[in-house]
């Protein structure tokens, strides 16, 4: 077993012409490719279509935006401008998924309607009210819309077979994923970060059948790694769940000293807790899911008790020493969840730094300087017993 | 400060009246044991809460009167400084800040504390965020009601349901128990009868502005006439009765053949009919408007009007249906609306009030209104061949006003559309 060729994976992910998926399409003719915007989307639906789903999460600093800055004031974050920038790439998709995190992708749901009226625009109302027969219901319903969409005709009853094995072939990419961010968490220096987000990212690229062998081999040679622990603080990352920093950015962090244990980044890819269900309706599967599997997330209503309680619990889990908070620039969500988030902290004694960024932020050294100062602060000025 | 713009004494002192019984009763609801709603304008369930006994407070009606006051600047820095972003909505800052500087509303006097948070969570993502601050800094229940979006442009019966439902499962016992009373369908259904009233005499007010010469100005005076419909009076006498004089007052004005007022008087002339999309800037309120009118230029339909719910389509609050109507009044309000919808309202209001074009004013605050106007600008502009302009600014924080930098704007945007006019006259037929 050998490494995963982490430059070509990569490649893939930062390659604005998506010509993996124009690859696979070749492979695939006449299957659906469903594009899909952060931060969760029901992959599976797209899977059990015989299709594939592709995470539509920003260009990064790879790309120069100028169609995108037509459509946008300079007040609004970065993430919509690099979509609607490498939108023509996108030509073959069948459609896209625009979840509800946030007024900006809810609006861009409307404008995809007009500037690209041979796609299918889908806006996933992601239900805000948890109880099964109210929210539940709707979310069932809304998935049914989604699967129609996708089909283009109603689903059947050989559709939902296929979508329960959707969701078995998922459940075991989240299971990787699961014992990955464990053992990153135990051992952060068995996995480096630029690894880890590689392999996570390209989940958002690859069919989770090609993807989860990558993924396994790794796991099992990751385990075995002997590299030495450097003397790092151990931080939760939060914030970054829709706008992704560069990896370059999250070396720079592990660089300043601060070993990133858990995270928040490409959320929906690792944000249910437990694994769905296999068993009876997959469609109530799906809504299970979200409603009693999912994790915190800045887009989804919690009362703030509950917040701070499970994001304290989620930093005790990671025995993090304290807390980044890296939000991207105008993202709300991000910003007014981490004043509520800091109060908690604060309150327990658990020190956190924050700062902001774009996807093209490249000069690194006022993080560093963040970083480094948080990671020293913690290391050589231990809090008083 | 200027005073309220409304030529019209009686509609406006009525207006005052009642604005001014609401705020005392406010600040002396906590002493009179009357318990306290904080929510949201667009979908609001104002019916619901009168009909508990309960008041209503609207945190953004408290942030653009502040503005209005001059007070806003401190209120935000006073957020900022309890850490909040200089990125995020200057409406929460706003609020926060109040709050945190002793909660004096803009009356000048105390606001109680809420016995309830309704998060009416329609045509807004920030308002869940805002509210979710709040709880943290209130001791109080808080009760969601999560509004689907109109992203296909259109209301479905499984949206309908989930709004219902939510209604009679988490808001109405909500309310209940904070209030002590039972739910009593019949003062529901009464009060939305005189919902519906005020509904279509406020639709009236609206499109009285078809006129030329228009004898309102539908967003500078329009953001004053909205207040009663959009706060704590839709579904009472009071509200049908503000309306019935504002609207006997408008339709003299018509038969005098009179233009909208102005701060100045009556305008001289209207040389420009004008539609606007968003919401106006607070901090300077006053500066903008003359900015318009001191060029001849009349706003005689735009959105910001139609945030706290569109009547203009035909929908009314129904008292055979109250729930149902509830839910389709929240899923209706214009920032509930898909982007295209949105165009097609617009379009349609450039040929119905006879508008010579449409000016967009984005506010950096804003997502909900501000992300794909632009794209709204060029698809109105497409379709109705008039020219379109641009002008930015915040709601509630002073620093975001650049007057010289909007007059420049405005000013070339005039200039536009007179050189089109020219070009008409030139070329007939084009």
């Amino acid at each position: 077993m050998t490494l995963p060729d982490f430059d070509r994976l990569k490649a893939l992910w930062e390659d604005p012409e998506f010509t993996e998926v124009a690859h696979w399409q070749a492979r695939h003719p006449g299957a659906p490719v469903v594009g899909y915007l952060p931060a969760y989307a029901p992959r599976e639906l797209v899977y059990a279509a015989g299709g594939l789903a592709v995470g539509l999460w920003g260009a990064g600093p790879q790309v120069e935006i100028i169609r995108g800055d037509i459509y946008y004031q300079s007040y609004i974050c970065r993430l919509p401008r690099s979509v609607l920038e490498t939108a023509p790439a996108l030509g073959a998709f069948s459609g896209v998924i625009f979840p509800s995190i946030c007024d900006v992708m809810r609006n861009l749901s409307g404008m995809w309607q007009i500037l690209f009226p041979h796609q299918w625009a889908a806006y996933l109302d992601l239900p805000q009210n948890f109880s099964s027969e109210t929210g539940g219901r709707f979310f069932h319903e809304t998935l049914i819309d989604l699967a129609t969409r996708i089909l283009g005709h109603p689903p059947d009853a050989a559709y939902s077979q296929r979508l329960a094995q959707a969701i078995a072939l998922t459940n075991r990419q989240t299971d990787l994923f699961r014992r990955l961010a464990g053992l990153r968490s135990k051992f952060p220096w068995k996995v480096p970060m630029d690894e880890w987000y590689t392999l996570l990212r390209s989940a958002l690229v690859l069919h989770p059948e090609a993807h989860i062998p990558m993924l396994a081999a790794y796991l099992a040679l990751a385990e075995k790694r002997d590299s030495r622990p450097l003397d790092h603080i151990r931080v939760h990352l939060a914030g970054a769940f829709c706008e992704q920093p560069t990896i370059g950015l999250l070396k720079t962090i592990e660089a300043s000293g601060c070993y990133i244990v858990s995270h928040d980044l490409l959320l929906g890819l690792h944000w249910f807790t437990a694994p769905l269900k296999e068993t009876g309706d997959p469609f109530e599967s799906l809504v299970d899911g979200y409603l009693n599997r999912s994790g915190p997330a800045p887009f989804k209503y919690c009362g703030p008790r509950e917040k701070a309680e499970t994001f304290l619990a989620l930093v005790r889990e990671h025995r993090a020493d304290g807390v980044i908070f890296a939000a991207p620039s105008f993202c709300d969500p991000s910003l007014l969840d981490r004043t509520l988030l800091r109060e908690a902290l604060e309150t327990h004694g658990i020190p956190s730094a924050s700062f902001k960024y774009a996807e093209n932020t490249c000069q690194y050294s006022g993080i560093a300087e963040v970083a480094g100062t948080f990671s020293d602060s913690i290391r050589l000025w231990p809090k008083e017993s | 400060m200027d005073s309220i713009p409304m030529k019209s004494p009686s509609a406006k002192h009525f207006q005052k009246q009642i604005l001014d019984d609401y705020f005392d009763r406010l600040a002396s609801a906590r002493d009179r044991g009357q318990k306290v709603v904080y929510t949201f304008v667009p979908g609001n369930l104002t019916e619901l809460i009168l009909s508990f006994d309960l008041l209503p407070v609207y945190p953004e009606v408290n942030a653009l009167q502040s503005a209005l006051r001059g007070d806003s600047g401190n209120f935000v820095k006073r957020a900022e400084m309890a850490g909040h972003s200089e990125d995020v909505c200057s409406y929460v800052k706003c609020d926060i800040g109040m709050m945190l500087l002793g909660n004096t509303g803009p009356a000048g006097k105390p606001l109680p504390p809420p016995d309830l948070l309704l998060l009416s969570y329609t045509g807004c993502f920030t308002f869940m965020k805002w509210f979710e601050n709040l709880a943290a800094l209130y001791d109080c229940p808080i009760a969601l009601l999560h509004v689907p979006y109109q992203a296909e442009g259109g209301v479905t019966p499984a949206m309908t349901r989930y709004v219902v439902r939510q209604l009679e499962e988490e808001i109405i016992p909500a309310m209940a128990r904070v209030s002590g009373r039972p739910y009593d369908p019949e003062k529901i259904r009464a009060m939305c009868a005189l919902a519906a009233q005020s509904e279509s005499l406020f639709v009236r007010c609206l499109e009285s502005a078809q006129h030329v010469p228009s004898p309102i100005d539908s967003y500078f005076g329009g953001v004053f006439y909205m207040f009663p419909i959009f706060t704590a009076f839709r579904g009472t006498l009071e509200a049908v009765k503000y309306y019935r004089l504002l609207l006997e007052e408008i339709e003299k004005r018509i038969r005098e053949n009179r233009t909208a007022f102005t701060l100045e008087g009556d305008l001289p002339e209207e040389r420009y009919r004008i539609v606007v999309e968003g919401p106006p800037n607070w901090t300077h309120f006053w500066e903008l408007w003359k900015l318009f009118y001191r060029r001849g230029a009349v706003v005689v339909a735009g959105s910001y009007v139609r945030v706290g719910g569109i009547y203009d389509n035909g929908f009314r609050h129904d008292p055979d249906h109250p729930l149902e109507s509830f839910a389709r009044y929240c899923m209706g309000c214009y920032t509930n609306l898909s982007v295209p919808a949105r165009v097609d309202l617009l379009t349609r209001f450039m040929e119905d009030y006879k508008a010579d074009g449409l000016v967009v004013h984005s506010v950096k605050s804003c997502n909900s209104f501000g992300a794909g106007q632009l794209l709204i600008l060029k698809e109105v502009e497409k379709r109705t061949a008039k020219p379109c302009g641009f002008i930015e600014s915040d709601l509630v924080d002073p620093q975001y006003f650049s007057r010289a930098h909007i007059k420049n704007r405005l000013d070339a945007y005039f200039q536009m559309i007179d050189e089109r006019r020219a070009y008409h006259d030139r070329n007939p037929g084009h």
